[in-house]
């Protein structure tokens, strides 16, 4: 018997609660890796394809094309409505599921990491990913929109495109931490975000009535108005009555912690079975 | 009737042995109306401990439960004298080699291993220094840098035992480290686990073939359908699975020239081509004298083996007979 368990018998060993930083960061990494890999990427690419496509054409057939018209329809009505919501959902849908289908979480839960810390690690590299994406495309499409206007080099690049980013990755990590706490809870996350996609993101959000102050596009759309002054009638958003910008700041906010707090606590707590016993 | 066996070996309610390095005190573990571990009192001395029992006997479920990844339904299971689940802290102590063959295939053997050290909150030097350490302790440096996901099955196990030795704990969990590995690997894997042992660890090593057990522990711990069984000394318990033929699946490219090869053998009762067209299937009465004409046999170019399975049908009479006595 080794020095140090003889030891550890006679005196049990004291724990240390402490959290190596070089562990967590080693952690942000193989997430990062493990998402940017594989076909997830590649839909990603071919989905935000489809405005630059989208704008390509407009260019080369519609009669009267207006710069301005294509960047706000594309960006602030295409890409929020469906790009967003689904490139949160299919990375964050994965983030944890992943690894479990893989069987390659016992790795992660068996070091000294507390597990709501993997979770919210994971959540982080997460948004980080989808967010390099959203900036890489949205300057992109902005790019494409304006790409025989001089405007683009004098008015447009950079900050238009950062500033609307800022407010796309504002609600892409809402997203994410709502169809990541999703994939806490079922295997099928998948179809739980896009009916949650559908039918709350796509149809409440929609009617004039309280409930959709209650949806993140609604509060994208808010903070687009208010800080962007972008306004457009489809939102059916009124200048004169619409919340303030510290509103929908505030409400997002409060939906990224809740989500993320519920999550982190629902994964601290659940058993992750690697093998199913037989006759179960 | 007295069956001698059961009477030799430790009475499993026995006092607690107060050096127990993982305690099960009342544990019962269910999976909705399936039953993992039903009511285990166990105490797991340091050293090294073998931990038998044929498939679904809760092997799994045990290593599980003392590595805190499940939580258990009733009864409180620790180690090193500290509540088990879900103590991320503890887990700085303990290694676990897990069943599952999985990997992050995109990684080198050097990169995973060096991505559990720093996950186990070792500096990125002292992570550097302990992977090859333990890379060079399981014999895996001259292939650390190429893809996981080209490595034969040998080679994953010895990644697995690696990832689970890195951050040096004081007690390491082996689930079914030999599964599927050529005879050559599982005598290499063995030795590891023997080296490791003599080093001072304590290591809980699961199985469901008594003969890769006895190779490294005399002490092991009998499990099935969730229940404890006996704790004892192998001795006996091999004795009388001796008295059974014991049957061995071997898969070969060249199946019947091994075959032919085994036939003229005296401890071999019997020879059958199995379902798949390149597997055999052996019976032996002596599983000693064959398992130690194995890795011969698999490094002979004209009949190779690639894999080694123990059908545990053997085991699981013998282990009906203790419950029954």
């Amino acid at each position: 018997m080794s020095a140090n368990v003889r030891q550890m018998i006679n005196e049990p060993i004291v724990l240390s609660r402490g959290v190596s930083p070089s562990a967590l960061f080693t952690l942000f990494r193989m997430s990062v890796a493990r998402l940017i890999r594989g076909r997830r990427s590649l839909v990603l690419i071919l989905l935000f394809s489809l405005p630059l496509l989208t704008v390509v054409i407009a260019q080369m057939y519609a009669p009267r094309y207006d710069a301005a018209d294509a960047a706000r329809n594309v960006i602030f009505l295409f890409i929020p409505q469906t790009l967003l919501p689904l490139t949160a959902l299919i990375f964050a849908a994965g983030m944890i599921q992943d690894e479990i289908e893989e069987q390659t979480l016992t790795y992660l839960l068996i070091r000294p990491i507390p597990r709501w810390l993997i979770y919210v690690t994971k959540l982080a590299a997460t948004v980080v990913v989808t967010a390099v994406f959203t900036t890489v495309f949205t300057t992109l499409t902005y790019a494409v929109c304006y790409a025989s206007d001089p405007r683009l080099k004098t008015e447009i690049l950079p900050w238009v495109p950062l500033r609307a980013s800022a407010v796309m990755i504002a609600a892409l990590t809402a997203y994410v931490t709502v169809f990541a706490l999703i994939s806490v809870f079922t295997r099928r996350a998948v179809v739980v975000g896009i009916a949650y996609i559908v039918a709350f993101e796509g149809a409440v959000a929609n009617i004039e009535f309280m409930i959709r102050q209650y949806t993140i596009i609604y509060q994208f759309r808010l903070i687009s108005l208010r800080w962007l002054d972008i306004q457009i009638s489809e939102w059916n958003l009124n200048p004169a009555t619409a919340p303030a910008l510290s509103d929908g700041v505030l409400n997002l906010a409060l939906t990224i912690v809740v989500c993320m707090t519920i999550g982190a606590i629902a994964f601290s707590r659940r058993e992750f079975r690697v093998k199913t016993p037989e006759g179960a | 009737m007295t069956n001698p066996l059961a009477d030799s070996i430790t009475d499993v309610s026995a006092k607690p042995d107060p050096g127990a390095i993982v305690e099960f005190d009342g544990v019962s573990k269910w999976y909705g109306h399936v039953i993992g571990v039903n009511n285990l009192n166990l105490k797991i001395p340091a050293g090294v401990t073998g931990l038998l029992g044929p498939n679904g006997a809760g092997k799994s479920t045990l290593l599980q439960l003392a590595t805190g990844q499940l939580r258990p339904s009733q009864g409180t299971v620790k180690v090193l004298g500290h509540r088990a689940w879900n103590n991320f802290a503890l887990n700085r102590y303990i290694g676990l080699c897990p069943e599952q063959d999985a990997f992050y295939e995109w990684m080198s053997g050097r990169e995973f291993i060096n991505a559990c050290a720093r996950l186990s909150g070792l500096s990125p030097r002292d992570a550097n220094d302990a992977t090859a350490r333990v890379l060079d302790a399981v014999k895996m440096t001259e292939h650390a840098n190429r893809p996981v996901k080209g490595y034969s099955k040998g080679m994953r196990q010895r990644t697995k035992i690696a990832q689970a030795l890195v951050h040096d704990p004081l007690v390491l969990f082996l689930d079914e480290p030999l599964t599927g590995t050529d005879p050559v690997a599982r005598r290499d894997l063995l030795d590891i686990i023997h080296r490791l042992g003599d080093e001072g660890r304590s290591i809980l090593v699961s199985s469901h073939v008594l003969h890769e057990v006895q190779v490294v522990t005399p002490h092991i711990v009998l499990i099935n359908r969730g229940r404890l069984v006996a704790v004892g000394n192998i001795r006996q318990i091999r004795d009388l699975i001796d008295n059974h033929p014991h049957r061995i699946i071997l898969k070969s490219p060249e199946y019947r020239a091994l075959a032919a090869k085994l036939v003229v053998c005296e401890d071999v009762v019997g020879v059958e081509i199995g379902r798949k067209n390149d597997t055999i299937l052996v019976e032996t009465n002596s599983p000693d004298r064959f398992y130690s004409r194995l890795s011969s046999l698999a490094l002979s170019a004209d009949s190779p083996i690639e894999e080694v399975y123990s059908e545990d049908d053997n085991l699981e009479a013998v282990f009906r007979y203790l419950v029954n006595s």
